[in-house]
């Protein structure tokens, strides 16, 4: 089976997805798939070599220039599709996606490989650009009785004064922890919204919790039915991570997280609620806030392609990673002949009457 | 100048020949015994007088005349191309890479053997020439042929899929149309198209279509020629084997019903479970599981059939199923369906919803209701090639009680030596069940027509089907049947 492997691309976010793009490679059955990696470079422009399989590549600045590296586009045919570097034209069966952020998880490289008709270890269009977008996924969420923090939107045209208290600002559309910042009192919400702005044309002004845990769970499906990871703590000190600090200074991590029964069953069935909504079919994340003092479980972001693939949270059930690769494929492969399915094109007449009868 | 305008008719009419006989290898699947048959056939008996003026051509008389002769040469080529397209089969010459590369050979050994010898000799030569490069081309073919069947079977090797196999003469479409309708929501399943039925056929189905991650593959087993399911088992051999009945069809090239029969066990020997109607066929000697569905000696006993103008309904082990598809033949059909998927292992009860709701093939016993003023049932049956389709078509047609019915039909063709007996059948079918009748032109249509005014019965002649199609429509007909290789048929 040929497995092509996607990573990089245009986001802030984009050395991460290298590396779980490593992690994923690491798992990999690689008798059972043929692995191809493509590299989406900063400015989205497709690269294969296999050179990509050893770290030192990505170190180097101009991988373009690199003699060993080639282009390549993918390109249906004949109800295939085909990877195709410079001549050689290479079967598609299946795309993992390790990309991060905006312009690719939200929705986007879902579309991209939508129409190409190959499957692909993604969320629906729909569903990935309403829960990365965190103004459309508190509406979603509240829509369904989930408890969100309280919040308000402000967009680049939105007149904003008067903000008082302690507040997150957060970007709508950027992932991690790039486009959030923290401020109290009107003119450091002010300069925080503003600098919010760069990133996105709509923000979020949030509350801000101060006696709160964070646990995060990922999920993803096996045979129609959702699988549960196990719940993670992270500690943070009432701090916000800036970018930099969370990847290269990881915060401390409890796995599994030290709740009791009652909380771990709460969060385990919002957690499968969402999933089921929301028809999940591959894995993602969703981090939630849990206010000690109101004892409220509020969502407080839903990960579409979670750092790593959340692997980490799954083998403390007992799923290693390879398995999760796999069970990822199989469900990948199976909703695309779903999909196919499904009646997607209907016989018409339209262009043989309409016009004629003009003439 | 005239010597120029001789070579341009002489290659204008080699151009003939050449599709021609193309045309002729096409339709044959390349078998090279049946191509020299063909070749005998078509061109000595009956392309004899060509021959005859060539032969004239051969005596210098004067350019005029060798002219002359020339344009009746094209003019008689012409006529007998668009007999062959146009009169018995409708298929053009398909451009395959074969075909292309066959043209390219003859085109380099005509070139050759006019530069050689004269524009006349050339002429007589043609056919040679045509079945030279096929001789030529073999090995390459051959080699194609073989790396195009490798790639299927290593692709087969990966995805593994349990193979559903089916072979009969008639209902093989039905049987995987159902089956592939019954379980395709619970495995990933792919069904070989209409008509990939033969090696290459599936070759390319197999290469093309199926995908990664299959489950269940269904695949056609057709045979036309001795030895081709032999063949076809020797590159897939398929897990669960099924037969749907034996009846003489392609009796062309089988002799009798007896091979016909031998040939088609061979799947079910071939295969780790065999699925065949006890009602209809009984098979010795099977070595390996055998389900056996009918209503005696069987695995799964079928019992209280009702069959009516408004579908069918039995039970199965004691488990009641329904469709709303016409007559014996789809019940048969979908017995075989059902028995399949319960090995699969398909919840039954969703076995006995996807059979509620199967739908008919199209031209195959397809209904549709035409609104002329008030309501006509146009029943479609022209895909149908056999006598007992025929039968059943008929029989589906007398439960529809106290309405105006007419058939239209040209008769069962190419039956070889069976053709008196069958078109005997016909007529006696034709009679028993009390119809008007019109009948199109076809090889059997006069015997037909003579013996429906033997026993005294009413019917009109026409030429073509769409004639006899808009007549049934403004004679205010309730029910008309369709029946039979009606070839340009044209439904709106």
């Amino acid at each position: 089976m040929n497995v092509v492997i996607a990573f990089g691309g245009k986001s802030v976010e984009h050395d991460i997805s290298i590396i779980t793009y490593f992690q994923i490679l690491n798992s990999i059955d690689l008798k059972k798939y043929h692995v191809y990696p493509v590299y989406f470079s900063k400015d989205n422009e497709m690269f294969y070599s296999k050179e990509f399989f050893e770290m030192d590549i990505f170190k180097s600045q101009n991988i373009k220039n690199n003699k060993k590296v080639k282009n390549v586009r993918f390109e249906r045919i004949n109800n295939r599709v085909f990877m195709i570097i410079k001549n050689k034209k290479i079967e598609v069966d299946v795309v993992i996606i390790s990309m991060h952020g905006k312009g690719l998880e939200d929705g986007t490289i879902s579309g991209y490989f939508d129409v190409l008709g190959v499957p692909t270890t993604l969320n629906n269009v729909d569903v990935s650009s309403v829960l990365h977008d965190k103004y459309y996924m508190k509406l979603a969420l509240e829509k369904i009785g989930i408890k969100v923090i309280n919040y308000k939107l402000l967009t680049k045209r939105d007149y904003y004064d008067n903000l008082d208290g302690d507040k997150i600002v957060k970007a709508c559309k950027l992932g991690s922890s790039i486009g959030i910042k923290k401020a109290s009192g009107n003119e450091e919400i002010k300069l925080a919204i503003k600098d919010c702005l760069k990133y996105d044309d709509r923000v979020i002004v949030e509350d801000l919790l101060t006696n709160y845990i964070e646990l995060n769970q990922a999920l993803y499906i096996k045979k129609g039915k959702v699988v549960l990871s196990a719940i993670e703590e992270v500690k943070t000190n009432n701090e916000l991570y800036s970018f930099e600090k969370k990847y290269q200074s990881p915060c401390e991590r409890i796995i599994p997280a030290k709740i009791n029964k009652k909380l771990e069953q709460r969060v385990n069935h919002l957690s499968e609620r969402i999933g089921n909504f929301f028809l999940i079919n591959s894995v993602i994340r969703i981090d939630y806030l849990y206010d000690l003092d109101s004892k409220i479980l509020y969502v407080n972001e839903v990960n579409l392609i979670p750092g790593a693939f959340s692997y980490y949270l799954f083998e403390e059930k007992g799923i290693y990673f390879g398995e999760l690769l796999d069970d990822l494929i199989t469900s990948a492969i199976r909703k695309k002949y779903d999909d196919n399915l499904k009646i997607s094109t209907f016989p018409s007449s339209v262009l043989f009457t309409k016009y004629n009868n003009k003439k | 100048m005239l010597i120029y305008l001789e070579y341009f008719l002489t290659t204008l009419s080699s151009i003939f020949i050449f599709y021609y006989l193309l045309l002729c290898a096409q339709q044959n699947h390349y078998h090279f015994n049946y191509l020299i048959k063909y070749y005998k056939k078509y061109l000595i008996r009956i392309d004899g007088l060509l021959y005859l003026i060539s032969f004239i051509r051969l005596f210098k008389f004067s350019n005029i005349i060798n002219l002359f002769f020339d344009t009746i040469y094209i003019c008689i080529l012409f006529f007998l191309i668009a007999k062959k397209i146009y009169g018995k089969t409708i298929i053009p010459l398909k451009i395959t890479s074969r075909i292309k590369r066959n043209i390219i050979v003859n085109v380099l050994i005509s070139v050759l053997t006019m530069y050689i010898f004269s524009p006349n000799i050339y002429i007589l030569l043609v056919p040679c020439i045509s079945l030279l490069s096929f001789i030529v081309l073999e090995p390459i073919e051959k080699l194609v042929k073989y790396t195009f069947i490798r790639k299927a079977k290593k692709k087969i090797e990966n995805i593994k899929p349990l193979i559903i196999g089916i072979t009969g003469s008639a209902g093989k479409t039905s049987v995987k149309n159902f089956i592939y309708t019954i379980i395709k929501d619970k495995k990933i399943t792919y069904a070989s198209p209409k008509s990939y039925n033969t090696l290459m056929g599936l070759c390319r189905f197999i290469n093309e279509e199926v995908h990664i991650g299959t489950e269940v593959l269904i695949l056609e087993y057709g045979a036309s020629h001795k030895g081709d399911i032999e063949k076809l088992v020797r590159f897939i051999k398929p897990d669960i084997g099924i037969i749907t009945n034996v009846l003489p069809q392609h009796i062309e090239t089988f002799k009798n019903i007896e091979t016909i029969k031998k040939e088609k066990e061979k799947l079910l020997r071939n295969s780790r479970v065999c699925i065949y109607n006890s009602d209809i066929l009984s098979i010795n000697n099977l070595n390996n599981l055998v389900i056996k569905i009918g209503k005696k000696n069987s695995d799964l006993l079928v019992s209280d059939v009702v069959i009516d103008g408004s579908g069918s309904c039995f039970m199965i082990n004691g488990i009641k199923y329904q469709t709303s598809l016409l007559g014996k033949c789809n019940y048969e059909n979908i017995l075989l369906a059902i028995a399949c998927s319960l090995y699969i292992g398909i919840d039954i009860n969703e076995i006995i919803d996807k059979v509620k709701n199967l739908e008919q093939v199209e031209n195959r016993l397809e209904i549709k209701k035409v609104y002329n003023e008030k309501e006509i049932i146009i029943i479609n049956d022209s895909f149908n090639s056999n006598i007992e389709g025929f039968k059943n078509a008929l029989e589906v047609l007398s439960f529809m009680e106290g309405l105006n019915k007419v058939i239209i039909t040209p008769g069962i063709v190419e039956c070889g030596k069976l053709e008196k007996v069958i078109t005997e059948e016909v007529v006696e079918n034709i009679l028993k069940y009390n119809m008007d009748v019109f009948l199109i032109e076809s090889t059997t249509s006069k015997k037909i027509a003579k013996m429906l005014s033997d026993n005294e019965k009413q019917f009109i002649k026409f030429k073509v089907f769409q004639d006899a199609y808009q007549k049934a429509l403004s004679e205010k007909y309730d029910v008309i049947l369709i029946e039979n290789d009606v070839s340009d048929i044209y439904l709106k």
